[in-house]
């Protein structure tokens, strides 16, 4: 089972959770990305995320796409991410996976979250008390 | 005459500051991403700079920095500004 979702909700950890369960798995792994209140020293108030949500949804198909032909214990895989204002301490982005033995969906969610980063068309504003700005994620900046 | 839409996001969308969209006109014989990006800039020098740091999208796939191709009032083309989700 794959559930991708781009949501505009909070996301409910202990669904996703269910989701992923199955008898026939050894392990669930997961990564929970949080929005953190500080930047370089600066003090953000408030975090936004926009995406290209055709495009994001077909980009993290191709991850799992990846992750299925790769390792072949992989049972189930939910990757959800928050756009719209998302509060500071709270998830943008969760990805569970559960495999039959723990080092495929370690390894899975490790090259999930990297490669997600990296190439979804996802965008992040942090506004500050005195501004805002668009960030890039130094590995997806086409230069660096 | 054909007409591209071309869907912004991000700091490109605030720059430009028209909407999720703008049309541009290329005539058919020059109908080529990197002719649209030269009416873009020239319609809109003020997104010079960070469309410098985009890459365009067709039909939800990415081209290449640097790839020149043919494109047609049917594909969906979108400006990717530098990523940063998760």
């Amino acid at each position: 089972m794959r559930y991708v979702l781009i949501s505009h909700e909070k996301i409910d950890i202990e669904s996703c959770i269910n989701k992923v369960k199955s008898d026939s798995a050894g392990a669930i792994s997961s990564f929970i990305g949080t929005t953190r209140d500080e930047f370089n020293g600066k003090k953000v108030i408030k975090l936004e995320y926009e995406a290209y949500e055709s495009m994001a949804l077909s980009e993290i198909n191709k991850v799992c796409d990846t992750i299925e032909s790769k390792y072949n214990d992989i049972k189930h895989i939910v990757i959800i991410h928050r756009i719209g204002d998302v509060p500071v301490g709270e998830s943008s982005i969760v990805i569970f996976i559960s495999s039959a033995h723990r080092s495929s969906s370690l390894e899975a969610v490790h090259y999930a979250i990297d490669t997600i980063k990296s190439i979804a068309p996802i965008w992040k504003k942090e506004y500050y008390s005195d501004g805002s700005i668009w960030k890039g994620n130094c590995e997806s900046c086409h230069y660096h | 005459m054909t007409i591209i839409k071309c869907l912004l996001f991000a700091k490109v969308k605030e720059v430009i500051n028209k909407g999720e969209y703008i049309e541009i006109e290329l005539p058919d014989t020059e109908c080529t991403t990197n002719n649209l990006l030269k009416h873009i800039n020239e319609q809109y020098p003020q997104v010079k700079d960070v469309l410098s740091t985009c890459l365009l999208a067709i039909n939800l796939e990415f081209l290449k920095r640097d790839e020149d191709r043919v494109i047609q009032s049917t594909d969906e083309v979108a400006i990717i500004p530098p990523v940063s989700g998760g």
